[in-house]
């Protein structure tokens, strides 16, 4: 079953002569619980067509639908509420509110929808990511790993049907950085979500159900 | 798929983030004090200005009350104050009316004290108190001036006084209070007790004649809401007045007055706008990214607005006290020096709730401003967007030290430069400011101090006698509140420079056959196309009879003033003479007299070389001229009656 869908997705920064073609016509599917990793040179577009399939940015031609929500056309407000609920963000630079524990870190898509946690699940999820005893610390007294797995947690709590990671583990020391990747490989499997993962390194991609290659803002078989 | 918005966590992301960055919001909470307390500080001024205004008509009209009905019967007082328009009443019970010619054209009540109503006439003795025993009684300080009362508690007063009816009576009171009323007030009060009252009237309280003060809820078309009131109530034959006050065109004038009072509160909103932007996006990029990231976790624009809400009231509500007492401060030192003439403090008097809450509105309603300003902007914006054109302000490859290192200047010049816009305007305010400043600065020092005091007055203090220091009083001869022994006191002070007196008396004069001739040929000339000068003074009846004397007898009533110093000295230097030299030799040896008349050369003022007989003794005269007809008055008549023994002295420090 299908997740994600794009549809001749293109994408242009800059006017006339200095006008930059970032995505030239993507046409892509995501199948519904596999990791799908996207590789390619800097300036590829690799971080644009992230973007695109995660409500951040609008596309100036095509459509992208996820989890039959066609983007297309939304107002900033609906996007935002599709960004809390229907998909899961792991960043580089963590990107965690640092005014707010990580307890609350993790529940704030919650919070800003105003709904509660599922209990269980959320048990789970600390017992899985080893932060248990952590939750009322703030996010600068953990380090770099710890962050990444706050920000983990917060992807999955809302149960959405994508998560996206841009090279989750750029920031993190090698056992980090492994430590990482089989916590999102284990969401994978466990709780049988879609993972999108932009990565560099190719032994990454080598874990991934399938791989893409973007050149030039456009796919490579 | 569109889910509940919840605010709750929008307060307490602000409050984590107030509390988190301390220096800067120290920084802002002393901005929003400033701000708070000059808003503060121009609504008080400005409305201290306009109250002001409107207080001065009620002086002139004699009570706070919107409407005052007169001769009411206690039944009709009771009907009126039950109609839904009314919000309050005050009244009195009056016996009748003090009669002594010596109150001049002053309509002074006999009344049974009414605390509430005498708050509403501003008559409650500030020194003594309100009687509270027969035989007591407390009047305003004009009245007791013109009577020729002691300023003393436990003195005798004898008051003449006519009731209702017509019937007129004479009492004695032991003074137990009086206060200071404003100049301008022609109604006023004596209050007594009502066991005086029912002592002095028969019939008391039925016989009494009340007087209601009535606020209404509405205080608009005074006339015709009064008029309403009566109908409505079946309330006939009486009088009612409105109170000047309420008037619109004096509203609105007052609100005129006080307008250039206000307008500073644009150049408060303008600079204080420009110091909260400024202070907040000093760490503009970095807040740029900090929203990206909320937007991306799915923050909706109208959840990013109510957090930037709750940060602006949290700020304003730490600077709201302060800044009120800073306000509040600088409106009791600035406000008494502007708005003068007031025993009270203005800048007590016309406090009111109202303006602190409308500072603290336009206080927050200015950081609401400065946060929301650039929100608006980005609002609609993807999260990548504003990161975009976060990276596309950064300039690339520009003004790089060739050793990569940077001056402190350089890195001030950079983020200045970074958003031209704001330093832009930022400058132009600073500079407004220091040119208002200037401005002010350089009107007030160019000020001749000397000049400006000597235009308003030759001398530093006048000391007048009480029973004619206003014009509605009468001169009562009888009165001795200044006397030789007050001046010779005052010119042996060592503070004291010089002592001026001047004293004056109305005299029977004969003119001379040529005398008369002029003045009766003078206004029997044309005044216009349809009447003569004589004529047109027909709505003066008393003067037309001092003019007929005049032609039939050649008598009239002069006034002789007897100058010295100081005030020989202003009359010599302000006034122009027509004819003749001063000689201040023969002038002092009393052979020599000065003498005024209408600014028609030649009319009333002899030629020097002339001669005027005043007390059986001959002496020359000299003419000088000031403005306006003569004024021709008997001597029983409305008027200053003056008398040798009334005088003026001028003090001199």
């Amino acid at each position: 079953m299908e997740i994600v869908t794009v549809h001749q997705l293109k994408k242009y920064f800059g006017k006339g002569e200095a006008q930059v073609k970032v995505l030239d016509g993507i046409d892509l599917s995501i199948e519904k619980g596999k990791f799908t990793a996207i590789i390619g040179a800097s300036g590829s577009g690799k971080t644009t067509l992230l973007n695109m399939i995660g409500g951040l940015d609008t596309p100036d031609e095509g459509e992208v639908i996820v989890d039959g929500v066609n983007l297309s056309g939304l107002k900033e407000r609906e996007l935002a509420v599709f960004r809390r609920s229907k998909a899961g963000f792991v960043y580089q630079n963590f990107n965690l509110v640092p005014t707010l524990t990580v307890k609350e870190n993790i529940l704030f898509p919650l919070s800003l929808a105003g709904s509660t946690p599922d209990q269980r699940f959320f048990g789970d999820v600390m017992q899985e990511l080893w932060l248990e005893d952590r939750l009322n610390a703030y996010p600068h007294e953990l380090s770099g790993g710890g962050q990444q797995r706050v920000a983990i947690a917060r992807a999955l709590i809302a149960k959405p049907a994508i998560i996206l990671a841009d090279e989750p583990t750029g920031n993190l020391d090698v056992k980090s950085g492994q430590n990482v990747l089989g916590l999102l490989k284990m969401s994978v499997e466990t709780y049988h979500q879609t993972l999108i993962m932009i990565t560099h390194n190719l032994e990454i991609a080598q874990m991934a159900d399938r791989v893409l290659r973007m050149e030039d803002g456009r796919l490579r078989a | 798929m569109l889910a509940n918005n919840n605010l709750k966590i929008c307060h307490i992301l602000a409050w984590r983030d107030f509390k988190s960055h301390k220096a800067k919001n120290l920084l802002l909470s002393f901005a929003v004090i400033l701000i708070t307390g000059l808003y503060a500080f121009t609504f008080l001024l400005g409305s201290s200005v306009e109250n002001a205004y409107l207080l001065n008509y009620e002086y002139r009209y004699g009570s706070t009350s919107h409407i005052l009905y007169h001769g009411l019967t206690l039944h009709q007082a009771d009907k009126i104050a039950q109609h839904p328009n009314v919000k309050s009443t005050v009244r009195i019970n009056a016996l009748g009316q003090l009669s002594d010619e010596m109150m001049g054209v002053r309509s002074v009540k006999l009344a049974v004290t009414d605390r509430d109503y005498a708050r509403s006439i501003l008559s409650v003795p500030t020194t003594g108190r309100l009687p509270e025993k027969a035989g007591e009684i407390a009047l305003d300080e004009f009245t007791m001036d013109s009577l020729g009362i002691l300023h003393e508690l436990g003195a005798p007063v004898s008051i003449q006084w006519t009731d209702s009816r017509g019937g007129r009576h004479s009492t004695d009171f032991t003074l137990c209070g009086w206060w200071a009323s404003p100049t301008n007030f022609t109604e006023a009060c004596a209050w007594v007790t009502a066991e005086c009252a029912a002592g002095l009237l028969s019939g008391y309280p039925d016989t009494a004649s009340v007087t209601m003060g009535v606020n209404l809820h509405q205080p608009k078309e005074l006339e015709q809401q009064a008029q309403q009131i009566m109908t409505d109530q079946g309330v006939n034959q009486v009088t009612y007045t409105t109170n000047l006050a309420y008037n619109e065109a004096r509203m609105e004038m007052a609100g005129k007055q006080a307008t250039p009072f206000y307008i500073p509160a644009l150049v408060v909103l303008l600079c204080g706008f420009l110091m909260i932007y400024s202070i907040i996006h000093v760490a503009m990029d970095q807040d740029t990214r900090f929203f990206a990231g909320l937007k991306t976790l799915g923050m909706t624009p109208r959840q990013i607005r109510w957090f930037l809400l709750e940060k602006a009231a949290l700020l304003s509500l730490f600077g709201l006290l302060p800044g009120w007492l800073m306000g509040f401060g600088i409106h009791y030192l600035v406000t008494p020096r502007i708005v003068t003439g007031m025993e009270q403090n203005p800048a007590i008097y016309f406090l009111a709730w109202e303006t602190f809450a409308l500072a603290a509105l336009c206080a927050f309603g200015t950081v609401l401003l400065a946060y929301f300003l650039p929100v608006i902007r980005t609002g609609g914006m993807m999260p990548t967007q504003m990161l975009r054109n976060l990276e596309e302000r950064v300039p690339k490859g520009r003004g790089r030290s060739s050793t990569g290192k940077v001056s402190f200047f350089r890195l001030a010049f950079r983020s200045l430069w970074r958003n031209k816009g704001r330093t832009i305007l930022s400058l132009l305010s600073l500079l407004l400011s220091l040119l208002l400043l200037c401005s002010t600065w350089i009107r007030y020092t160019s000020y001749d101090e000397d000049l400006y005091l000597n235009g308003m007055s030759p001398w530093d203090y006048t000391i007048e006698d009480g029973s004619a220091a206003s014009t509605v009083q009468r001169y009562n001869p009888n009165n001795r509140a200044i006397t030789q022994q007050i001046v010779g006191d005052l010119r042996g002070r060592s503070e004291v420079l010089e002592v001026s007196v001047l004293k004056s008396k109305e005299v029977e004069l004969t003119a001379s056959d040529e005398l008369r001739q002029r003045i009766v040929d003078f206004y029997n000339e044309p005044y216009d196309e349809t009447m003569t000068r004589r004529e047109s003074q027909a709505a003066y009846p008393d003067w037309c009879a001092g003019l007929d004397c005049l032609e039939q007898t050649g008598s009239y009533y002069g006034i002789v003033i007897a100058l010295e110093d100081a005030y020989l000295r202003y009359v010599l230097d302000n006034c122009p003479v027509t004819s003749g030299d001063f000689d201040a030799e023969q002038f002092a040896d009393g052979r020599y007299v000065v003498a005024a008349g209408a600014y028609v050369e030649g009319v009333s003022s002899p030629a020097a070389g002339e001669t005027v007989e005043l007390g059986g003794r001959a002496a020359c005269r000299a003419g000088f001229r000031y403005g306006g007809y003569l004024i021709f008055k008997r001597k029983q008549q409305f008027g200053v009656q003056l008398s040798s023994d009334l005088f003026c002295a001028a003090v001199l420090i």
